[in-house]
């Protein structure tokens, strides 16, 4: 309902315009009308529901399920956080350890080898043969090809 | 002979080297993702559309084509060995698929689903080839306020069609609607909710809305429960059903074909829905629906049929009109769009090489799939092996890569996440976010029909209802509307009150 009443608000200020000339906030404008009306509804119907029965199941099916969710998302967060800064490489051998080890932990061994692998995987398509721009940072697949040959 | 010529046309560009490889490769990945559960179709397009930039468009589409087809014969092995459907389309194969495993079936249930996909997929691609060309002339005629009921009737199909609450479904094409115009509008070049910042100018990008509400919003929610899917131990024989199987399953496949068919070029139809009203109908038509979840080969013949020929009927209105029915669809319609390349009647007079070969190649890859995936089927159920806790990380990093390597950016990223996010709340209160997508892909389109349309009528909003085929249209939409609208204040009446 709030995004309803923020996008109408938004469309508005974009400019409505007329029936016969539209303006840039016109199908905002409706859109956030439809969404607040919508909204409105749903939140009237569930509050009736609720007030006929018991809430039939928990938000989180596992005690520690909350934990391995958030722990994802940061993960990924601090993956884009650190991508720009220490390059692909780095920072996928990082996301990839952490998830092997921390969601549901693997041996290191295991852990090592798929984090690796599936680095190079990503790398050798994706930058040497789709020749994607990756982050660089202090490892670089170039440097790693030219030192090989 | 215009229409031979053409489909000459086609497999001259379907059987080249490059393009036979793509397929393949598009209908083994396509498979292989059919039979992980975890990671969809549409996910998988999604991320396959970075790759598809350095291939010709005919290429790349022809390689998206194949993992939408592979993804449905795929699904049909894990709903019948394991009981879980490796993506949504396979769910009812579950019910009889699994049973007729169980009792010691499993060779003709996977054999009747792999003929029955060829069988459906061939006859649904037999009607796209003689339909697109005409309905594409008939589509040049369709001026702002056709296309835009047509738009319409698609929002409100997905929505009527929506497998929970239709207002929930509302909701979320609402919100698709309001994301499509971030941006810089079209009509005035003035900026919508870009904030100053230059990347919102261009709009959002569909990739990190996709990848988010489908791809992590699917791997958080599979974090929350551990454990292990049992593999149902047991010996493939016979992959080729008897006489019996046949006879019983030529109608099922046929009325599956139909119907799969109908929903395909149906708005908001799409393989799920297909694979449902297959199966209802068989239950209903058949002299023995006690035998219906018991193992009867009906249940998995014609709902396998329906959402393979659901996928061919899906290319017919993304290909002639330019409007995707499916959010699959909605996917496919961007990459074409990002090769330069402008679904809809004129796509079939600039560039009759891609449109016919994309025809061509369907019909290639569904030869594939039934020579590739009844010897291999021992491969996949290796394949399902791997546990999932090794797999989402792999699932992970490539939907990162996929996503940056759409504008280079790590924005794209933090959008994907937050796109994630939101689809495991949305998941969680049982929003589905198939509406919103296809809203945000075709929200653009209605509103600019909708502009142009007005200015036209001269805001006169009755315009529409004078021109035939826009009125009719609308009508459609108005009816579906009120009778969703009835069926549910009968219901709440007799709950209420």
């Amino acid at each position: 309902m709030a995004l309803g009443i923020f996008v109408i608000g938004s469309g508005f200020e974009l400019g409505f315009g007329e029936w016969r000339e539209p303006g840039p906030g016109f199908i905002v404008v409706l859109s956030g009308g439809m969404l607040f009306f919508l909204s409105a509804l749903w939140l009237v119907m569930t509050l009736l529901k609720k007030w006929g029965m018991e809430a039939s199941r928990r938000f989180f099916p596992e005690s520690d399920s909350y934990k391995r969710v958030l722990l994802t998302l940061s993960s990924l967060l601090v993956f884009a956080l650190l991508l720009e800064r220490v390059g692909f490489m780095i920072s996928s051998l990082v996301l990839m350890i952490f998830l092997f080890r921390a969601i549901e932990p693997q041996r290191w061994r295991l852990t090592i080898l798929l984090a690796v692998g599936i680095t190079v995987l990503c790398v050798m398509v994706f930058q040497v043969w789709l020749r994607v721009q990756f982050p660089e940072g202090p490892i670089s697949i170039y440097a790693i090809m030219k030192w090989i040959r | 002979m215009v229409f031979f010529d053409s489909i000459g046309l086609g497999f001259s560009v379907a059987l080249t080297p490059t393009n036979l490889f793509f397929c393949f490769l598009g209908t083994l990945i396509g498979t292989l993702i059919g039979v992980l559960p975890g990671i969809g179709p549409l996910a998988t397009i999604s991320l396959l559309i970075p790759t598809t930039y350095y291939l010709s468009p005919a290429t790349g589409i022809i390689m998206l084509a194949g993992v939408y087809f592979g993804s449905m014969y795929g699904g049909s092995t894990t709903s019948i060995l394991v009981n879980v459907p490796g993506e949504s389309a396979s769910v009812v194969t579950c019910l009889d698929g699994y049973q007729m495993a169980r009792q010691g079936r499993a060779g003709p249930a996977l054999g009747i689903a792999a003929f029955g996909s060829f069988i459906a997929g061939t006859l649904g691609l037999v009607v796209l080839m003689l339909v697109a060309s005409p309905l594409a002339e008939f589509a040049l005629k369709m001026g702002p306020p056709e296309y835009f009921s047509l738009l319409m009737l698609g929002i409100i199909m997905t929505v009527y069609l929506a497998q929970g609450s239709m207002i929930k479904a509302l909701i979320m094409a609402a919100i698709g609607i309001f994301l499509g115009t971030i941006g810089t509008d079209s009509f005035t070049g003035q900026s919508r909710f870009a904030f100053g910042t230059l990347y919102l100018r261009n709009g959002i990008d569909i990739l990190p809305v996709v990848m988010g509400l489908f791809g992590v919003a699917e791997i958080l929610s599979n974090f929350e429960e551990t454990g292990q899917t049992e593999i149902f131990k047991t010996k493939i024989k016979n992959l080729f059903p008897n006489l019996q199987d046949w006879k019983d399953s030529f109608w099922p496949i046929m009325r599956g074909s139909l119907v799969g068919f109908l929903l395909g070029v149906l708005p908001g139809g799409g393989p799920v829905i297909s694979s449902f009203a297959s199966y209802v109908i068989e239950k209903k038509v058949s002299r023995h629906p006690e035998r219906f979840g018991k193992g009867a080969i009906e249940g998995v013949a014609g709902p396998e049929s329906a959402n393979n020929s659901c996928v061919s009927g899906a290319f017919i209105p993304l290909l002639t009109l330019g409007i995707p029915s499916t959010a699959v669809m909605a996917i496919i319609l961007s990459a074409l769009v990002v090769h330069g390349l402008r679904p809809g009647p004129l796509l079939l007079q600039n560039n009759p090489d891609v449109f016919w070969g994309i025809i061509a190649s369907m019909y290639i890859g569904n030869v594939m799939l039934l020579v590739l995936n009844l010897p291999l089927i021992g491969l996949w159920v290796q394949v399902l092996k791997v546990p999932y806790r090794i797999l989402f990380p792999i699932i992970f990093a490539l939907c990162i890569v996929g996503v940056y390597t759409v504008n280079n950016s790590v924005i794209d990223i933090g959008l994907m996440i937050f796109f994630g996010v939101m689809g495991y709340f949305l998941r969680k209160f049982d929003f589905e976010a198939a509406p919103l997508v296809l809203a945000f892909v075709i929200g653009p389109m209605l509103e600019d029909g909708l502009r142009q349309s007005l200015l036209i009528f001269r805001g006169n909003i009755l315009g529409f209802f004078h021109r035939p085929i826009s009125s009719v249209l609308l009508c459609v939409s108005f009816v579906l509307l009120a009778s969703s609208i009835i069926s549910w204040a009968r219901k709440k009446t007799r709950v209420y009150g």
